[in-house]
């Protein structure tokens, strides 16, 4: 393969990174791994509330800096639903005791949106969040969290379990929610490195084309 | 060896060059020296407005915070990301200019041998070969200044 075409090559690998980078990032930016919406609702039993062993539960790892999202909601009569966190530990334990779910579990951080006010005034830490009948919540968790100069979430590597259990507080036993987590993925490294390959690939370009250049100039002469 | 021979060549031909390779000597100069003077430019500008794009993705990412696309955490995130970025905005002038400027003075002495090769041919009027030897003493003077002394500087608005 001759010079020009595999600097043009290079070229056009260099100009798809660019754009496949941010795309990437973009795209993969959330993996989701559980997804139960409206249409098809999670649905457990109001026995939950006195044996973990019946609450619904979610096993998730987290690694470095990596974060998950938790949205949880419920459009239900007679619902009563909680969500609590807990380290695999602490659930395993609580499991084998056949224990009713703690009331409280790990600190996340959960979001209401309110236009136009700063985003540090509409978020809040919790260790439970509770839902009758109807209500939304966004819940960040990292594994960790620290209230000094604001609200932070410290990134804990480990496994987690997110329990949901709760009752009905009409005739029926059934508690029906809506439930999705999301998990960081590969999104952000992927945009970096696609983007420095890329970067990296058109300077390559630009000093061979230089150096052909003055080649030529110095064959003119 | 004949890597050597080569050089010597072009180093004996410099004064000497003929009226078309002069020539060629000073649009090539002049095309590089453009060349890097837009990527001065470029530069220059990226980092003059690195504040104005800052606001900018600060404003986003606060409305995308308010329409529920990320949470708190993310949000923080991207605020540091964007801080980053109007960083590396502003320091990439450093590494582009110093590039460009060595880019320039290099166009310019192609410029200058173009200029003097023309002043010293013979098959040329003697009033044109004088400016020409003036164009190129003015160059000279223009790449003197602007590399031994940092605080003058030509600068294009």
């Amino acid at each position: 393969m001759d010079s020009k075409k595999l600097l043009k090559l290079f070229l056009i690998l260099a100009v798809i990174l660019i754009i496949a980078g941010p795309l990437l990032g973009f795209f993969l930016d959330k993996v989701t791994i559980e997804s139960r919406e409206a249409s098809n609702p999670l649905i457990i039993q109001e026995s939950s509330t006195t044996t973990i062993r019946d609450a619904y539960h979610k096993d998730i790892t987290l690694s470095r800096n990596q974060m998950i999202i938790i949205e949880f909601s419920v459009y239900y009569p007679d619902v009563s639903a909680d969500l609590i966190i807990l380290g695999k530990g602490t659930y395993d334990q609580e499991f084998a005791a056949d224990n009713p779910p703690p009331g409280s579990g790990l600190t996340f951080l959960y979001s209401e949106f309110t236009y136009g006010q700063p985003a540090t005034y509409s978020s809040s830490p919790a260790t439970v969040v509770t839902i009758s009948n109807d209500g939304y919540w966004y819940i960040e968790f990292a594994g960790g969290y620290s209230g000094v100069g604001g609200d932070y979430l410290i990134s804990r590597p480990g496994n987690y379990v997110v329990v949901v259990y709760g009752n009905n507080v009409g005739p029926g036993t059934e508690v029906t929610f809506n439930l999705t987590v999301k998990v960081d993925g590969p999104g952000d490294f992927l945009e970096e490195l696609f983007l420095t390959i890329g970067i990296l690939l058109l300077a390559c370009c630009a000093i061979f084309y230089a150096y052909s250049y003055l080649n030529k100039l110095r064959r003119g002469m | 060896m004949g890597e050597k021979i080569k050089k010597t060549r072009l180093f004996e031909s410099i004064p000497l060059l003929d009226k078309r390779k002069a020539m060629k000597f000073i649009i090539y100069g002049l095309i590089a020296a453009i060349l890097f003077g837009l990527i001065m430019m470029i530069s220059r500008s990226i980092a003059q407005n690195a504040g104005t794009w800052e606001a900018i993705a600060n404003q986003e990412n606060e409305m995308n915070y308010w329409n529920g696309v990320y949470g708190y955490s993310d949000y923080l995130r991207r605020q540091e990301e964007i801080d980053r970025t109007r960083y590396w905005m502003e320091f990439q002038d450093v590494i582009f200019m110093n590039v460009a400027r060595v880019g320039v003075n290099i166009a310019l002495v192609f410029i200058v041998i173009g200029f003097l090769s023309l002043g010293v041919a013979e098959d040329i009027d003697e009033r044109t070969r004088r400016i020409y030897l003036i164009i190129a003493g003015l160059i000279l003077f223009v790449i003197m200044f602007t590399t031994f002394f940092a605080s003058i500087s030509i600068s294009v608005e």
